[in-house]
Formats: structure tokens, C-alpha cells, sequence
């Protein structure tokens, strides 16, 4: 997976509707429908407004209920992985510089005994 | 059969103003290691994962305090199958950032036959403000570049508590 | 999702807030027929994309082609905090067919088959216009991304 791929997954991320977008929906649904057609007209007279209202209610807020909930379940896929990540990567830091140190420790030993050597010929690793 | 270790990426090269940058030549090198780790974390990554960091976990709490103040943590391992895998070459276009850039020092160069560890700083007054550690080793290349204050002391708590990470063995590229 | 898609297609905020609006509403009317949650998130994908597509056609944005966008006088820093706002651009310049099978792979991580059945079209001309998708942006993101 290339760096334009990572990159596009990002740019287009799924983006929240605005706010109040559920009642503005809601709202055109009960503004005044266009003049039915006979058949239209009878269907409706058989269904109750407040049933065709609720519906339209329920639906919609069911239906952003749960595209908000997968939001938020992706985001909370997302944290736990980051913080997966910063727990690796502070591991990984943290035994890289006791490794450097034990290093430097075995250097610092190694220069010790060099100067305290009588002949002083030692040659130590390369140390800066 | 090689395994990647492969984290989860999180965008591009982070795209803050970090001082370092991993090129391609260098991030070619995975595709040669039997296992790498590839970690990418900005600011935003660092504060979302703050979020999940438990205080009442002593490791996590630790992680925490240590990444709050971060700008970014950028993480390369490289685990190969056989020495000669990779050489200096493929680890100078990092390093000529470090020797080159402004406010970035040298704090530990040690060179032994088949290995060389690095660790260069970066400072502002008396903070370091700046951290990337290089690793080379006959078989495994590690660089970690930490962009932000970090207080080395407390880093060492983390090897001590032996904190449990979980790893995923990632999918196969998707072609 | 059925505003995110309306909007990484139209680009325009208030057209994908009608988009998506129509959408429901028509939802309302075709849930009988939906046999599932999965049935349903198909049906909505497709027609948001449909909407999407026709809101397009009907009214001019005004948009400019991928080849007309201006590129910055001096080459961007390399740490460039606005890149998502400028591949969206991008994404956003890109011909209508080319488009809406991008938004539909880097958005809602469809593989080409499913695509091509969201958008009724033959899987080879799913993978075309994803190729040629990304050969267009990479070429214009290349300033912003180094070698991508």
C-alpha cells in the first residue's frame, strides 16, 4: 500500500453530517407533499400521518444512531491502536537506549583499564 | 516465509514540521527484512492514543506522562534473515540529517566490528527537545526519532516494567 | 456516510446536505424492499452515488480540471499540514467516473467488485477509472507527498 493510498484514506475520511441535519430531514418530510395522483391519494388516506411521520422519525434517527455509533466504534478502533503503537515504539525506545548504554558502560570500562594500564598501548572503540 | 510485523500506518510521513525523514531508499529496506516494524505517530495520533492510555495501568501512566508533551514518535525496525542485508549506506541519508541539521548533536557514537549505535539530541537551551537513536546491528536495524521533550530517566522505567505489547502479524499487501 | 460520500463527490456542503436529505427520504419509502443491514448500506451507497452524480450534472460548480489546478509557485515545504485538504481538491478536479470510484475505494474501502456493483458498471471499467484515478493524482500530489 503506497503513501497516495494512506494518504487518500485519510483525506477522504467519512465527515459527520452537520448538525441538525436529522431535523431538517424530519422537516421536509412533513412540509406539505406535492398534489397526489388518485392512487397516491387514496394509499395516503389509508395511512395514518402520525404512523408516516413517526416512521420517518424513527428511521432517520435509527439510521444516524448507528452511522454515528460506527464512527464511533472506528474511533475507538483507532486509539486503541495508537496507543499500541506508542507503547511499542516507547519499548522499543527505551531497550535501544539501555542497549547504548551498556555499551557506553563496556566502553567506559574498556578506557578505564587502558589508562590504568602500565604499557597504555589499549586502543579502546571508536568513542566520541 | 517472511513475517512483517506491520503496525497500523497512519497517513504519510508525518507531516508536522519534524526535523527527520525516512527516504525511500530507506524505507525499501522492509521489503528485504523478514520481520520490520513501521510506526508513524504525529501529535494528533499521540493525543488520541493519550486518550486510551490507562492511569490506573503503572506502564500505561508511564507512556502517558512520557507522550503528552510529544510531537511525534517515529519508530523503523529492520530484522533480517542473514548479515549483509543491509549496509551503512542505506542508514547515511538518515544520519546526514542528524549531522546536519541545526540544533541536533551527537551525544553517543560507538563503532564496533559488524555494529554502531548512535544517539544524537536535539537542544534548546538545556531541554531536549529532540531524540533519534540508531542501531545498527549485524541483523536488525532499529531507528527511533522522537520529536518533542523527552525525559530520558523515565524511559528506562518502561524496560523495568516489562510492559505486555500487543502485536498483530499484518495481512499481505493488497495489490 | 451518504453525506460523506455526497460531499467528497460534490464538493459543496449545502448540494450534499440535499443529496443526502433525498436519500433518506427515499429510504422511507423503500424499506420493505430491504432485506438486510448489508442490503440496505448497498442500497444507500448506490443511490447516494446516483444522486450525487445527477446533482452534479444539473447544476455547475464551477469546478476547475484536474489539469487547469494551479500548482503553487515554489514547491511546498515538505511538512505540510493542509495535504488532506489539497487531496481532497484533487480527488475533487478529477472527471465524474474517475471520481465517484475513488472516493468509493479511499472512503468506504470497497474493492473493485464491489464498486462496480454499486455502480452497475463492468469490473474492468471499475479498475480503469481507479487507475487512471490515481495516475492523475499521483502525478498532481507528487509536488506535496515527495515520490508517492
Amino acid at each position: 500500500m503506497d503513501r497516495l493510498e494512506d494518504a487518500l484514506r485519510d483525506a477522504l475520511r467519512r465527515k459527520e453530517a452537520p448538525e441538525g441535519f436529522a431535523e431538517r430531514v424530519l422537516a421536509r418530510h412533513a412540509a406539505p407533499a406535492p398534489r397526489p395522483g388518485p392512487w397516491q391519494a387514496l394509499r395516503l388516506w389509508l395511512q395514518p400521518p402520525s404512523l408516516r411521520w413517526a416512521g420517518a422519525a424513527a428511521l432517520t434517527l435509527v439510521l444516524l444512531a448507528g452511522f454515528q455509533y460506527t464512527a464511533e466504534r472506528r474511533r475507538r478502533a483507532q486509539g486503541e491502536a495508537a496507543k499500541e503503537q506508542v507503547l511499542m515504539a516507547l519499548r522499543i525506545t527505551a531497550d535501544k537506549l539501555e542497549y547504548t548504554r551498556e555499551k557506553v558502560q563496556r566502553v567506559a570500562d574498556l578506557s578505564a583499564l587502558s589508562v590504568r594500564s602500565a604499557a597504555g598501548q589499549a586502543k579502546p572503540a571508536n568513542f566520541i | 516465509m517472511k513475517n512483517t510485523i506491520v503496525l497500523l500506518l497512519f497517513g504519510l510521513l508525518p507531516l508536522g514540521a519534524q526535523d527527520i525523514k525516512f527516504p525511500e531508499s530507506f524505507e525499501k529496506l522492509a521489503s528485504k527484512a523478514k520481520e520490520s516494524v513501521n510506526v508513524n505517530l504525529d501529535g494528533t495520533m499521540l493525543q488520541l492514543a493519550g486518550n486510551f492510555l490507562s492511569s490506573r495501568n503503572a506502564g500505561e501512566a508511564k507512556a502517558k506522562q512520557l507522550s503528552a508533551e510529544l510531537k511525534g514518535i517515529y519508530v523503523r525496525t529492520f530484522e533480517f534473515e542473514k548479515e549483509g542485508e543491509y549496509t551503512d549506506a542505506d542508514v547515511a541519508p538518515v544520519r546526514s540529517q542528524l549531522t546536519g541539521a541545526r540544533g541536533w548533536s551527537s551525544m553517543v557514537n560507538i563503532s564496533e566490528p559488524g555494529e554502531r549505535v548512535e544517539v544524537y539530541a536535539k537542544k534548546e537551551g538545556d531541554r531536549v527537545v529532540g531524540m533519534t537513536v540508531m542501531v545498527s546491528e549485524k541483523r536488525e536495524l532499529t531507528v527511533v526519532y522522537v520529536d518533542g521533550p523527552i525525559d530520558l530517566s523515565q524511559l528506562g522505567d518502561l524496560v523495568r516494567k516489562n510492559i505486555n505489547v500487543k502485536v498483530d502479524v499484518g495481512k499481505p499487501d493488497k495489490k | 456516510m451518504v453525506y460523506s460520500l455526497a460531499l467528497h463527490f460534490v464538493r459543496d456542503p449545502s448540494a450534499a446536505e440535499d443529496i443526502a436529505q433525498d436519500v433518506f427520504l427515499r429510504l422511507h419509502s423503500h424499506m420493505a424492499g430491504l432485506k438486510s443491514d448489508s442490503h440496505a448500506l448497498f442500497w444507500l451507497r448506490q443511490v447516494t452515488c446516483r444522486r450525487a452524480i445527477d446533482g452534479l450534472r444539473k447544476k455547475s460548480h464551477g469546478e476547475i480540471s484536474l489539469e487547469e489546478a494551479r500548482e503553487p509557485a515554489t514547491a511546498p515545504p515538505a511538512a505540510d499540514p493542509l495535504l488532506s485538504q489539497r487531496l481532497n481538491r484533487l480527488v475533487g478536479s478529477l472527471p465524474e467516473s474517475l471520481r465517484m470510484a475513488v472516493v468509493l475505494r479511499y472512503q468506504e474501502d470497497l474493492d473493485p467488485e464491489e464498486i462496480a456493483r454499486v455502480l452497475d458498471l463492468p469490473l474492468r471499467t471499475v479498475r480503469d477509472h481507479l487507475q487512471k484515478g490515481l495516475a492523475l493524482l499521483r502525478q498532481k500530489a507528487s509536488r506535496y507527498l515527495g515520490e508517492v
